[in-house]
């Protein structure tokens, strides 16, 4: 069975989750959380005792999402003991160096979110041998979790902004709030959204992801926890949100409700790589591993020099393509060396002056028929 | 053990610089799963070669295998882990956790854990010892003082970035390439979105500006430190950077270390410091900042998302012959210009008297991309400047 699970930051919002039945809530704290979207807290000890006696029958989830440093281990060792006095039975850990700090001070159960590293079926495998539940990258389709055994077991964030870039520095100085829109000017259309805590800045993407058009295939998946992800969003967001996801039946039409979001959260909602990921094919040129070349010069009418990428001989049969994908025939006969000496074998970085061959210009492969 | 210097090596012809100048030791990628998926890259013929002719020189050869594999990748990575096994660099640098499972069970090659795994405290490094890992690359946000509490911590190979370009987030903590530009930043195709200039707008106030652009990093003033603390090996980034960087960035460090070394603890003087720090200044730079060395890292040049620069790049010598070197040349080259030869003894003045195409004929100028002979014979490796 999937469980539907959420942040909380304040009272507020933990009231308005255990409204709509949320059963799961990951308590963010801004010492060990780097995007609460909260920049005064109560102490963690109090934040932690006060959410579980909101209601003890709530799975809670204390979230240390900030990478471990030796000047923020105070922090965390403060955050694990917190939850540990006030019962809390989950972390939620970015850093993979917790892992063994938390296993030596209780037998609470551990999710890892590291926003990167779970991208592959073998790396989901690997952490299933080290933490109890994972939370997936945001660029793993539904195709590879598919292939995962034991689904119950991942978290899919299913609704929120997306982070894009996580950094150390302090890149807001001179804005007087935390919080900041802009946008890069080579894409002036796309709206992002900065945050700025004690720990840096993080950067979030131009849309929500939404998988609201994709509950089918979502459910098909059977993963275990759904994550609505409403940090820095309005209270009305989430129960637009928590309408989709929770209820799909009796929220309403979903375009109506992804429109809605829309509107609420000012980007647009898209499923992201959910369906597939492009990234995927932005792969090494063909067939480059195999040359046997490159050309790196041409002189209409005089030569052509090539540099050797592999061992081979002259009377080999190659082509060349060029940096326009044409295929051009190409002859190593008559090739010479930099000195004038005939060149009937070559190795790796040997340097052979050719004939001119028309259309074999600069930067083509050279490549064995 | 002596500290190493680590130089990139994006192709043969940096690899020859790195070693040239004074590298003990340099880093590759193949055309499989590193993260400079736009850099020229060995084949596996290359490789093999490399690993064979840096061995020859007594130095030692690393082969980067550091994005986040998806699926696909693994596919590929298989074949390419048992070529590696047979060939044996020195050690395989991975960040992704499932990768370095595969090196350790399909391999024996020591493994180095990559920056771009973020590992910045002893219980990080402790846990990937533990899964086998040789040596650790720490997370560039990393103090000096952290180095020292997990060196003592930890008893194992330490590695930090002495000098290069930076990221502004975490290495290996940033997607935005991934959806801004439809390329894996994890898996090569970062489009460095961080050196844009962004528009931004907050309660009123709007600025625009290159937010992220994070300055250069020069640790010149770091090593003695360093090398004190007993760290295994000082980095040189850039296997997209031109021989020219190469050759300078690897023969400054070589010297500094040389000297510190011969100094036996005492303190180097900052007038020789200073000359360091210039000379790091004359290749392509967006300026510098000593990281995250000191303190938490800051080090923004929010100004000028340009790089500036002492000279321009002209080429490398590739090979020598009676009084003529062959240079493959960068920028257009005439009879009459002075250009200066970057040597591993140091600077020489080159006065061009004539110029030759690869067939020995005389021509007026070499222009960008073209081979040719200038006067003089120089090393294999040795840099022109102007």
């Amino acid at each position: 069975m999937t469980i539907l699970t959420s942040f909380t930051h304040s009272h507020e919002r933990t009231q308005h989750l255990l409204s709509r039945s949320v059963r799961r809530i990951i308590m963010d704290h801004p010492s060990v959380g780097y995007r609460t979207f909260c920049d005064t807290a109560i102490p963690i000890d109090d934040w932690y005792a006060q959410c579980v006696a909101h209601d003890p029958s709530v799975t809670w989830v204390a979230s240390i999402d900030v990478l471990l440093h030796s000047r923020n281990e105070a922090a965390i060792g403060a955050a694990i003991s917190a939850a540990i006095r006030s019962g809390v039975r989950w972390f939620r850990i970015q850093d993979v160096a917790l892992i063994d700090w938390i296993r030596s001070e209780t037998d609470a159960a551990i999710m890892l979110a590291p926003e990167v590293g779970n991208h592959s079926g073998a790396a989901i495998d690997y952490w299933m041998a080290h933490v109890d539940a994972q939370s997936l990258s945001n660029d793993v389709p539904g195709s590879v979790i598919q292939r995962v055994t034991d689904r119950h077991r991942l978290e899919v964030m299913v609704q929120g902004p997306i982070l894009l870039q996580w950094s150390q520095r302090q890149y807001l100085n001179g804005f007087d709030q935390p919080d900041v829109s802009g946008y890069d000017t080579e894409y002036p259309g796309r709206r992002l959204r900065f945050w700025r805590s004690a720990h840096g800045t993080a950067m979030l993407a131009y849309f929500h992801r939404c998988l609201a058009r994709d509950l089918d295939a979502l459910a098909a998946l059977n993963v275990g926890y759904w994550l609505v992800d409403a940090r820095g969003c309005s209270d009305r967001y989430l129960s637009l949100a928590l309408d989709c996801y929770q209820a799909p039946d009796q929220g309403g039409d979903v375009r109506d409700l992804m429109l809605a979001l829309e509107s609420e959260s000012g980007v647009p909602q898209r499923p992201g790589f959910f369906r597939g990921n492009g990234t995927d094919q932005d792969r090494e040129v063909p067939n480059s591993g195999a040359m046997l070349g490159v050309i790196k010069e041409y002189r209409a009418g005089s030569h052509v020099v090539m540099q050797a990428r592999a061992n081979g001989h002259t009377q080999q049969a190659v082509m060349a393509i060029t940096p326009t994908h044409q295929v051009k025939p190409l002859s190593l006969g008559g090739a010479v060396s930099l000195t004038g000496e005939p060149v009937t074998t070559f190795g790796c970085g040997d340097w052979l002056v050719l004939p001119f061959q028309k259309g074999v210009v600069a930067k083509s492969m050279v490549l064995p028929l | 053990m002596p500290t190493e210097l680590l130089a990139p090596a994006g192709n043969r012809e940096k690899m020859q610089v790195a070693c040239r100048f004074g590298a003990d030791a340099v880093y590759v990628g193949g055309k499989v799963f590193g993260l400079r998926k736009y850099a020229d890259n060995f084949t596996d013929p290359e490789l093999a070669d490399a690993v064979s002719w840096v061995h020859g020189l007594g130095k030692k050869i690393y082969v980067v295998l550091n994005g986040f594999a998806h699926d696909d990748d693994l596919r590929d990575l298989q074949p390419h882990l048992a070529f590696l096994n047979q060939i044996q660099p020195d050690a395989v640098i991975v960040s992704d956790w499932a990768v370095a499972d595969q090196v350790l069970t399909r391999t024996t090659i020591p493994l180095h854990v990559s920056t771009q795994a973020s590992v910045c405290h002893w219980r990080g490094v402790q846990r990937w010892v533990d899964r086998g890992a040789k040596r650790v690359i720490l997370g560039r946000e990393v103090s000096l003082a952290d180095c020292q509490d997990i060196q003592d911590r930890v008893p194992t190979e330490l590695e930090v970035f002495i000098h290069g370009a930076m990221c502004a987030s975490y290495s290996g903590k940033c997607v935005i390439s991934n959806y801004s530009a439809g390329r894996d930043a994890n898996r090569g195709g970062c489009v460095q979105s961080c050196r844009h200039l962004y528009h931004l707008e907050s309660g009123g106030q709007q600025d625009t500006r290159y937010m992220m652009n994070a300055k250069d990093l020069m640790a010149v003033q770091w090593l003695q430190a360093g090398m004190a603390m007993g760290l295994a090996s000082f980095k040189i980034e850039g296997r997209m950077k031109s021989a020219w960087y190469v050759a300078n960035a690897t023969k400054v460090y070589r010297e500094a270390m040389d000297t510190i070394d011969a100094a036996q603890g005492a303190p180097i003087d900052s007038e020789q410091l200073g000359r360091w720090e210039t000379q790091l200044q004359q290749v392509s730079n967006r300026t510098f900042s000593g990281g995250g060395f000191a303190t938490l890292q800051d080090g923004l040049n929010q100004v000028d998302g340009g790089y500036q620069s002492a000279g321009s790049f002209v080429g490398t010598v590739i090979q020598c012959h009676d009084d003529r070197s062959a240079i493959d040349c960068r920028v257009p080259v005439s009879p009459g210009d002075t250009l200066s030869v970057l040597t591993p003894n140091g600077v020489v003045p080159l006065h061009v008297t004539s110029l030759w195409d690869v067939n020995h004929r005389p021509v007026t100028q070499l222009g960008p991309g073209a081979l040719g002979w200038v006067p003089g014979r120089w090393g294999v490796g040795d840099v022109l400047i102007r």
